[in-house]
């Protein structure tokens, strides 16, 4: 199997997981310090965290057989990994970075698959510049 | 094409707004009935809600430019109907006890649903033709 479908099946698998825990207990949502008030928060929470995380999920289980996919698919990836990243960092940095643990647990796992995507995205760029006498065309500009 | 590629931006524009608004003031979503008073539900919401939906949102431009009408559609079909079902499912399970803001989102999120399959839709039949 390719890189860049491990990388996809990883990312569905974090997306489905988290949006399934959280569409059937959306109180974990306290864990991270959101406290929903009952009933429109648990709405949200099922509706955003939930929904959205397995829409994501579905979008890269039908990237893996879609070729054509890949580049868009990775792109995605980088998106919405690296926007949630940087969305926490700057949270953080208004709080004076404290935080708990988990919020840093998650926020290493959101850079990782950001930072696995930016490079399968940036090596697949590489790859297409070489001509196919496999002359690297990428330093002759 | 053009029907699609306006679909596709309105997706943008609605993530955007959203996700500037709750990056900005993360104490918007106490009106959709969250408390963030820690600290740490402010980093939460700025990064999921509001990093999120920016990434969304950057994704759907690109998608945009680079003419990636397909994948981008269906980013825009799957994240919206997902989050339409699941709010629906879930309205049904608080017996429909929800405030205001909760049935203005299901609203945009419909549109946005709706708009992202009639666009599909057109666009695959404007493919066959050819």
């Amino acid at each position: 199997m390719s890189q860049e479908k491990w990388i996809f099946g990883a990312t569905a698998i974090g997306f489905a997981g988290f949006g399934i825990a959280l569409l059937i207990f959306p109180n974990l949502i306290g864990l991270v310090g959101v406290k929903e008030l009952a009933p429109s928060g648990m709405v949200e929470i099922r509706a955003f965290y939930g929904g959205l995380e397995l829409g994501i999920a579905l979008f890269f289980l039908l990237a893996l057989n879609r070729p054509k996919w890949m580049k868009p698919a990775l792109v995605l990836q980088v998106c919405l990994l690296g926007g949630v990243a940087i969305g926490r960092i700057f949270g953080l940095v208004v709080i004076h970075w404290q935080a708990k643990p988990i919020i840093y647990l998650i926020l290493a796992a959101e850079l990782i698959l950001a930072i696995l995507g930016a490079i399968t995205l940036f090596s697949n760029n590489k790859a297409k510049k070489k001509n196919e006498f496999g002359i690297d065309k990428t330093n002759l500009k | 094409m053009k029907f699609a590629k306006f679909s596709l931006l309105a997706s943008a524009i609605g993530f955007a707004g959203f996700g500037l608004a709750l990056f900005i003031a993360p104490n918007l979503m106490e009106s959709a009935g969250l408390s963030v008073i820690d600290p740490a539900g402010r980093i939460e919401i700025r990064a999921f809600y509001g990093g999120i939906e920016l990434g969304l949102a950057m994704f759907f431009l690109i998608a945009l430019k680079k003419d990636w009408i397909l994948p981008g559609l269906s980013v825009q079909i799957e994240t919206n109907g997902f989050i339409v079902i699941a709010r629906i499912v879930s309205l049904f399970m608080e017996n429909f006890q929800a405030n205001s803001t909760i049935y203005w989102s299901l609203a945009a999120e419909l549109s946005l649903l709706t708009l992202g399959v009639v666009a599909i839709r057109l666009y695959k039949r404007k493919q066959k033709e050819k």
